[in-house]
């Protein structure tokens, strides 16, 4: 049960994460484009 | 002569190198605090004088002093094309095939980071499975690579870590160090231009009305915050952030605990008064008694706390300081004891005030100038009737403790005077390890609480307890229920539960106990089953059976990643020293790096896990009656609030363990059986069992009744 719970918390880390960096990129890019 | 520390001239330099990285790398903060600063005045000018033509308009809507450009809209319009932009890149393949691009050598360099790590667990893991523990008996020895280790830290790393903590405690205490470090730091940082613009514009929007320039405020925020982050290195700042993100969840945290007691208390209060909670052994009843005793406790003193108060609002002019002296004075000389000697003692105060009314008769009172009678709308007050029920409230407010138990609960309030009123630190939860003595709870003399027949015919203490909780764990022992007592008979010259007239107390006590009123009287009690006390005295109570206690939990957010490392910790240190344990007596140096890896942590996580851990019990609510619907409820139990030093869970060993003294055995010496089927005489002369009697008995007496027949043992060798 635990290590599910672990697998869980590390996609829930990684979904956030990914969120985090894709939302920085794409305002860089759009920045770029109004440039 | 005391001699020079050398800590100064490093201090010093520290502070120049704080002066040079402001000048040199922090310009932009301190022209923008100057910016800040003459915002602010103008805008406090503006906030006071804006109906006047002459009035200046504060430049809070402009960015002056810096050139520097951020990406953050600086209106609506261009927030909402921002926004419509922003969503249309977000969901397009080729912005995310971008980023996977971009993102690729990246994510490229973490798994080849990943994989070296796994590897080198591996090969770790690979070789404790390869390499056989070596076997040994040196007890207390330490192998030569772990001595030369320990020699190493002692020698190198002990010395670095001691003095770099003597230079912090050091650069702490001299205040002329600190504290214009923490000035340059906020300024250079540009934290208070940050907070002064927010000043500066607040006061421009109480005379403008302008809130549409907010997106404008939300750009130079932006411009502020990149000027901030570009002072330190990144590393810096995610070290800050983490503390600071450390605070808050804690903050967080107690305050869920607070929420929690709040809710327990809103729960104890629409309860009668006497308590009485049901469940399974070891389901924590007794661990629920005293967590509810001792906010019970907490009650009292806010109770009476608000009736010192309420007395004050009627006669504020009245010296009560005084008051409180005198009776702090009665109270320490043995004159005042009680409510009802508090009760004698202001009568004769009242009789001689109306024989000789003067000022030191009323302790200084000016009760010419002032009022001597208050109206509440529903009655005239007479001072001395509020001066009374102040006395007793203030009897209550200072008792060190309410508890009178048959098991010792300690209360852990601390008090705390400067020599005027006393005052209760009751936040348990904020506070570190309880290093007090305590104040350990009065036994209770059931005798105290019988009017009728006593067990001690000589007991004179009858009538003690007026204010008080009163704690009796196991109560179905003491009272025993109508079944039990079948035999027993209220006439007679010894004292039983049928002619103590105990539950006739408790039905009564409520009234000793009151103050403007507010009852500060209550017992608590538990027991196995519910039917185990008769019912007259149980119909008294409400009834609150455990039905469930839910596993550990934490009211700290965000610990999961720390938790997940607990784990691993405790797996570690749990197997690895176990098997250390088993095979060697000396202490190797691969041990040695891991106790001192994981225990440091797991005594961190430990300590977390007894400031914010809770269990949640989950309670059956009903009348004494068992009749009725069942109220279901949660009462939160919090360690901090109930394990530290508050009980013992087996307050009655002294009962068992005087026992085992006189038995003089240990398990190892009870007598065995010899296989795996009790012989005829284990069964009939070792065990004293009701049924093996029973048995043995029928197998006499049909023995005698039967024929003789030989053992089968016997006819088989025959």
């Amino acid at each position: 049960m635990k290590i599910v719970k672990y697998i869980l918390l590390f996609l829930i880390t990684l979904f956030v994460v990914f969120l985090f960096s894709y939302s920085v990129f794409t305002i860089d890019e759009m920045y770029g484009v109004r440039i | 002569m005391t001699k020079f520390n050398h800590r100064h001239i490093i201090c010093s330099l520290f502070l120049v190198l704080v002066g040079l990285w402001s000048f040199f790398i922090c310009r932009d903060s301190y022209i923008r605090l100057f910016w800040s600063v003459v915002d602010f005045g103008l805008g406090i000018v503006y906030a006071l004088f804006f109906i006047y033509d002459w009035c200046p308009v504060p430049d809070v809507n402009e960015l002056k002093g810096v050139d520097i450009q951020s990406h953050f809209p600086q209106s609506f319009e261009f927030m909402q094309e921002d926004f419509d932009l922003f969503f249309e890149l977000f969901f397009s393949k080729d912005n995310f095939n971008n980023y996977i691009i971009y993102v690729n050598p990246k994510v490229l360099f973490i798994t080849q980071l990943v994989m070296v790590l796994v590897l080198a667990v591996a090969v770790i893991v690979l070789l404790g499975l390869v390499i056989k523990p070596k076997q040994n008996n040196d007890y207390g020895a330490e192998t030569k690579a772990c001595r030369g280790f320990k020699k190493v830290c002692a020698k190198v790393f002990t010395p670095i870590w001691d003095y770099l903590k003597s230079l912090y405690l050091f650069f702490r205490v001299k205040k002329y160090y600190f504290w214009p470090f923490a000035v340059a730091f906020f300024l250079s940082t540009n934290v208070v231009s940050i907070l002064v613009s927010f000043l500066a514009y607040y006061f421009y929007l109480v005379g403008s009305l302008e809130f549409t320039t907010i997106f404008y405020q939300l750009y130079k925020l932006s411009v502020d915050m990149i000027i901030l982050l570009d002072t330190l290195p990144g590393i810096v700042w995610f070290v800050i952030g983490c503390v600071i993100f450390d605070k808050i969840t804690k903050h967080f945290a107690y305050s869920r605990l607070d929420r929690q007691e709040h809710k327990n208390t809103l729960f104890l209060r629409a309860r009668g008064i006497v308590i009485f909670i049901t469940g399974v052994m070891r389901a924590g009843k007794t661990t629920l008694l005293t967590l509810l005793m001792k906010l019970q406790a907490k009650i009292y003193r806010k109770d009476s706390k608000d009736i010192l108060l309420k007395v004050h609002t009627h006669f504020p002019y009245f010296p009560f300081p005084v008051y409180q002296q005198e009776l702090l004075r009665l109270l320490k000389a043995k004159k005042i004891k009680s409510l009802a000697s508090l009760e004698v003692y202001i009568d004769y105060k009242r009789k001689k005030f109306v024989k000789e009314p003067c000022r030191e008769n009323i302790y200084g009172y000016d009760y010419e100038r002032y009022t001597y009678v208050y109206d509440d709308a529903l009655i005239e007050i007479d001072i001395w009737d509020d001066l009374l029920k102040y006395g007793q409230a203030f009897l209550v407010y200072t008792e060190p403790t309410y508890f009178v138990t048959t098991y010792s609960v300690r209360e852990t309030h601390e008090i705390r005077t400067v020599g005027n009123l006393p005052r209760w630190d009751m936040d348990y939860f904020r506070r570190e390890s309880y290093k007090g003595d305590g104040e350990f709870s009065h036994i209770l003399d059931h005798d105290m609480i019988r009017p009728g027949k006593k067990m001690n015919p000589k007991s004179k203490n009858f009538g003690a307890i007026e204010y008080a909780i009163l704690g009796v764990p196991e109560i179905d022992k003491e009272r025993a229920n109508t079944l039990e007592l079948q035999e027993v008979k209220a006439n007679t010259d010894e004292c039983n539960q049928k002619n103590d007239l105990y539950n006739q107390y408790l039905k009564m006590m409520g009234h000793g106990g009151m103050i403007d009123f507010k009852c500060f009287i209550r017992l608590f009690s538990d027991s196995q089953r519910a039917s185990s006390w008769g019912a007259d005295g149980r119909e008294l109570s409400d009834v609150l059976s455990v039905d469930s206690v839910s596993e550990d939990r934490l009211t700290l957010r965000f610990f999961n990643w720390r938790m997940l490392l607990y784990d691993l910790f405790t797996s570690l240190h749990h197997s690895k020293t176990f098997e250390h344990w088993y095979n060697r007596g000396d202490t190797s140096l691969p041990i040695y790096l891991i106790w001192k890896l994981t225990c440091r942590y797991l005594n961190y996580c430990e300590r977390i896990f007894n400031t914010f851990g809770y269990k949640v019990n989950h309670i059956s609510s009903r009348p004494g009656t068992l009749e009725g619907d069942i109220e279901k409820n949660k009462i939160y139990v919090q360690r901090k609030a109930v394990f530290a030093g508050d009980f013992a869970t087996d307050s009655h060993v002294s009962y068992f363990r005087k026992n085992n003294l006189k038995a003089n055995m240990s398990l190892d010496e009870i007598e065995r059986y010899k296989t795996l089927h009790p012989t005829y005489e284990e069964m009939a002369e070792k065990s004293n069992s009701h049924m093996y009697k029973k048995w043995t008995e029928q197998g006499h007496s049909s023995e005698a009744s039967r024929p003789s027949r030989s053992p089968r043992s016997s006819s088989r060798k025959s």
